[in-house]
């Protein structure tokens, strides 16, 4: 699998201080596992919590080619399962919806996600993120739970089936490099306001969240106007 | 031949920027004279050249250029053929990459006085570190500090990257560097750190020149 373009420039943006910048590439790397495991897994998407950044990798046009040519073949999980009748475990009505069908497009995946499976991502009990598997057949995590949470370090107890059908979490990483942008620059604007004002960072990042506040608008646009007040240049 | 030496004003936003530099020139009195230091953003007048350092530049070089009476020479750490060319493009009489020596760079100021438009890129008799730069006595260097400058200005990483034709892993790598030199932990601790230490630019104009 090969990240989406906004997991790549998501990964630029972040604050070069966190330092793990071969993230992505060691992601490529546990993809191969996961689609050993699972053949037909066509994403995953690795969210964390503390600074919200979330990174999706989709299977190639080739992996996605061969996985069609498979299916084609008769011999694929989604021709077995409409067969079984049983096809994606879920609703006709949800795989006729047109906005669910516009996010699989977005995807870009050659064939519907069928199945996903949720792993919340444990540090010292307490739920540090989460990654999700999408795959393109109905039962495709059945049964290998605990070997998908070992790669993953995450906590099998806590695994979820087909939670997140519409791929949501791609839509949260296509957001993720303007959420990062707009985070480095609060972090500009506080550190002017620090400086210039004399306080401290914490006193500048809450006057700064009360000024958003009050006036109604995002701290991205507050920081916006401090750093242009400031003769930043954007 | 002998001639009168090279009236030359030194450009940058930041004054310890142009400080280092006339020192760096200072060995050469026969040669260049250095009647101007300028950090303000209008091209000075009345000098034979113009030696515009790059260091955190963020203003439009078009409109510097287009103002300028005497021909600018840019003097830059980017060697990228883009960045090159599109100074040229711009008008600039020469650009001087930063790692050549001190011999180099003069000669380049004289030949651009007798109105040779030049390139010059190789660094192979450079000898030592020159110039001077905000955070130097911090150990930063100056790439790390040109880098540390831009993000007290507001920008973002690819910001910075496509700014200085730098590819983002080394970016993040030179801010990561800085960060350790300085003791920031995040972006806010580092402008904070920046801003106390001359990362900012210092408006002024001093002649004659005062290089202590």
């Amino acid at each position: 699998m090969e990240p989406i373009p906004e997991s790549v420039e998501a990964m630029q943006e972040r604050d070069a201080v966190l330092g793990d910048d071969d993230l992505l590439e060691r992601l490529q790397e546990l993809s191969v596992k996961v689609q050993e495991l699972v053949p037909d897994c066509i994403g995953l998407t690795v969210a964390f919590m503390e600074d919200g950044l979330a990174l999706t990798l989709v299977a190639t046009d080739v992996e996605v080619a061969l996985l069609d040519a498979m299916q084609y073949l008769g011999n694929g999980p989604c021709l077995e399962a409409v067969r079984e009748g049983d096809p994606v475990e879920v609703n006709d009505a949800d795989l006729l919806d047109e906005e669910r069908w516009r996010i699989f497009a977005l995807a870009g995946a050659a064939v519907s996600v069928a199945s996903t499976l949720t792993l919340p991502i444990v540090r010292d009990d307490e739920v540090v993120g989460s990654v999700n598997l999408y795959a393109a057949s109905g039962h495709a995590f059945g049964g290998l739970h605990e070997q998908l949470a070992e790669l993953f370090g995450g906590w099998a107890p806590g695994a979820i089936e087909n939670a997140d059908l519409s791929f949501s979490t791609r839509l949260k990483a296509e957001e993720a490099p303007a959420r990062l942008r707009a985070e480095a620059r609060v972090e500009t604007a506080v550190g002017m306001l620090a400086a210039y004002a004399g306080m401290s960072p914490a006193d500048a990042r809450r006057r700064l969240e009360e000024s958003a506040a009050r006036a109604g608008v995002s701290r991205a646009r507050i920081a916006h106007a401090v750093i242009m007040l400031f003769g930043g240049e954007l | 031949m002998s001639r009168d030496p090279v009236r030359v004003a030194l450009v940058d936003d930041h004054m310890i920027v142009v400080r280092g530099l006339a020192a760096m020139l200072a060995d050469h009195p026969d040669r260049v004279e250095v009647v101007e230091l300028d950090s303000l953003r209008d091209p000075p007048d009345d000098v034979d050249v113009v030696l515009k350092d790059a260091f955190g530049m963020v203003d439009d070089l078009r409109d510097f250029v287009a103002t300028s009476r005497a021909p600018v020479v840019v003097f830059a750490f980017a060697t990228d053929p883009a960045a090159v060319r599109q100074a040229l493009d711009l008008g600039v009489a020469g650009y001087v990459f930063k790692g050549v020596g001190v011999e180099t760079l003069v000669s380049a100021l004289e030949r651009v006085r007798r109105g040779e438009r030049v390139v010059e890129l190789d660094s192979a008799d450079r000898t030592e570190v020159i110039g001077d730069w905000p955070g130097r006595r911090h150990g930063l260097s100056e790439r790390e500090a040109e880098i540390l400058t831009l993000i007290c200005r507001g920008m973002s990483n690819n910001q910075v990257a496509q700014h200085l034709y730098l590819s983002i892993n080394s970016v993040k790598t030179y801010i990561r560097t800085a960060y350790r030199k300085i003791g920031a932990e995040s972006r806010s601790q580092a402008v904070i750190w920046g801003l106390r230490h001359g990362f900012v630019p210092t408006p002024g104009r001093v002649r004659p020149p005062s290089t202590d």
